[in-house]
């Protein structure tokens, strides 16, 4: 049995190493389109920050992938498919056919269309080669404005501000992280930036980028203009679905997959950024890591394992501040009971929303104990009306209710 | 000896298991792993792990 990974991030790793463990025999092949083995991408920002190499954002060294019976093939992307012969097309043009294909091309980093991206320093970050380019401009200059004030937009930002960079973040919507926080935790977590003199624009429409004799300046639609050394975007991530949908693969925003995650064809599965299973995609490491586990299960036995979704879980670990959001974290409304702590001055605010008892969603900046629990609670579903007033208080027993 | 769990990812690290993969031997409590120990599923490193 030949079993082909397209992509060398976490969801084709998991999905390697998945192979496997359940078919020691056949032959396992990783292509990846990145000049590195898998590094776990938020320690990119300790690169950036300047306090680690980029060798240590590695998850293991190259030779562990031949050690585990892993063929690892780097600078190699897919760039064809025929589903009928079931052979993909590398960049270099060899053909090379499969039994069992898993998708796990990723995504990359989507730059919206305004005037002056092209410019020298002007950067997204998405890979390790983009971190290095960054790096690179960053100690050439002494500001930095980071367009998109999203759980990556911030980590990026406070990175550059710990190289030593006065840095800016621009947001559109008028608050920060709009889908993981309300209004309140959102000021909460802009007070603890400012503090951490990071410059907060909210409302800010970037309408395009000008080269100046000292730099770059951002100007924004309202009129608002911000000089800098260099711009970042961080507005989201595309899927890559090349060549799959041109092969005629379903796709729309990524790969789309079934209960199994299983494609339109019955030998190839799809996991991670590049899969939407139920219209979905997560985008997020926990769910790739899910995934890839289960299509490389199915991969080697069909319809083995069931995949029934991901709940949100995402983080943001700023100078000691750690901020975890968890399920429906902003979800309010007719019938929705939201319990909140608000505490400005000591940056601290935890929020939980229930819904006929049980908890659907939940914001902690500040402790991540708390956090574990109250994530274990959506996840079991657990009836916790008798205890919907008193869960946030500091002398309640949280982590028992979790474990019961 | 307590579990702790990766908070990117949701492995779970339990002492009674270790991470025999890895080289760590059933029976190793999490503060005694290397401090250059990472996630077995996603590559986070120690500090990313609380205790459960």
């Amino acid at each position: 049995m030949r079993y082909v990974i397209a992509g060398g991030g976490v969801a084709g790793v998991t999905a390697a190493k998945e192979i496997r463990k359940l078919d020691p025999e056949g032959r396992v092949d990783l292509f990846s389109s990145e000049s590195y083995p898998y590094y776990f991408r938020p320690k990119l920002w300790e690169f950036i920050a300047g306090r680690i190499s980029p060798e240590a954002t590695y998850y293991r060294p190259e030779s562990w992938y031949a050690e585990q019976g892993i063929n690892l093939y780097l600078h190699t992307a897919v760039t064809g498919l025929d589903t009928n012969e079931k052979v993909l097309t590398l960049a270099n043009e060899r053909a090379v056919s499969f039994d069992r294909l898993v998708i796990a091309s990723g995504g990359r980093s989507f730059v919206p269309p305004v005037e002056g991206v092209g410019l020298d320093g002007v950067f997204a970050l998405r890979t390790l080669d983009d971190a290095k380019a960054i790096v690179t401009w960053a100690d050439t200059v002494q500001s930095a404005v980071l367009i998109g004030g999203g759980l990556l937009g911030l980590e990026t930002a406070k990175a550059l501000a710990d190289r030593g960079l006065m840095v800016s973040v621009v947001e559109f919507m008028p608050r920060l992280l709009p889908r993981q926080l309300d209004e309140p935790g959102a000021d909460v977590l802009q007070a603890y930036l400012e503090k951490q003199s990071l410059g907060i624009y909210l409302d800010g429409m970037t309408e395009k980028i000008i080269s100046t004799p000292g730099g770059l300046t951002v100007q924004l639609g309202d009129g608002r203009q911000i000089e800098t050394g260099m711009v970042v975007f961080s507005t989201g991530i595309r899927s890559n679905i090349e060549p799959w949908q041109s092969c005629g693969l379903p796709s729309d925003r990524g790969v789309q997959v079934d209960d199994y995650l299983m494609t339109a064809h019955a030998d190839i599965y799809a996991a991670g950024d590049a899969a939407e299973y139920d219209g979905i995609v997560y985008g997020i490491i926990p769910a790739a890591t899910e995934q890839g586990k289960i299509a490389g299960a199915n991969a080697v036995s069909a319809r083995s394992v069931v995949y029934t979704g991901t709940i949100p879980s995402t983080r943001l670990k700023i100078a000691g501040m750690a901020f975890n959001a968890y399920g429906d974290s902003t979800l309010e409304g007719e019938g929705i009971v939201v319990r909140r702590v608000v505490d400005v001055a000591a940056g601290r605010y935890e929020r939980v929303a229930i819904q006929k008892g049980v908890i659907r969603g939940a914001i902690i900046l500040g402790d991540s104990r708390k956090g574990l629990s109250l994530k274990r609670l959506i996840e079991v579903e657990m009836d916790v009306s008798a205890h919907a007033d008193r869960l946030l208080e500091d002398d309640f027993d949280l982590k028992s209710l979790a474990s019961a | 000896m307590s579990k702790w769990e990766c908070l990117d990812c949701g492995y779970v690290y339990d002492p009674e298991i270790g991470d025999e993969e890895n080289g760590i031997a059933p029976g190793t409590p999490f503060a005694d792993l290397p401090d250059d120990w990472v996630c077995p599923d996603c590559g986070a490193p120690k500090d990313n792990f609380e205790e459960l």
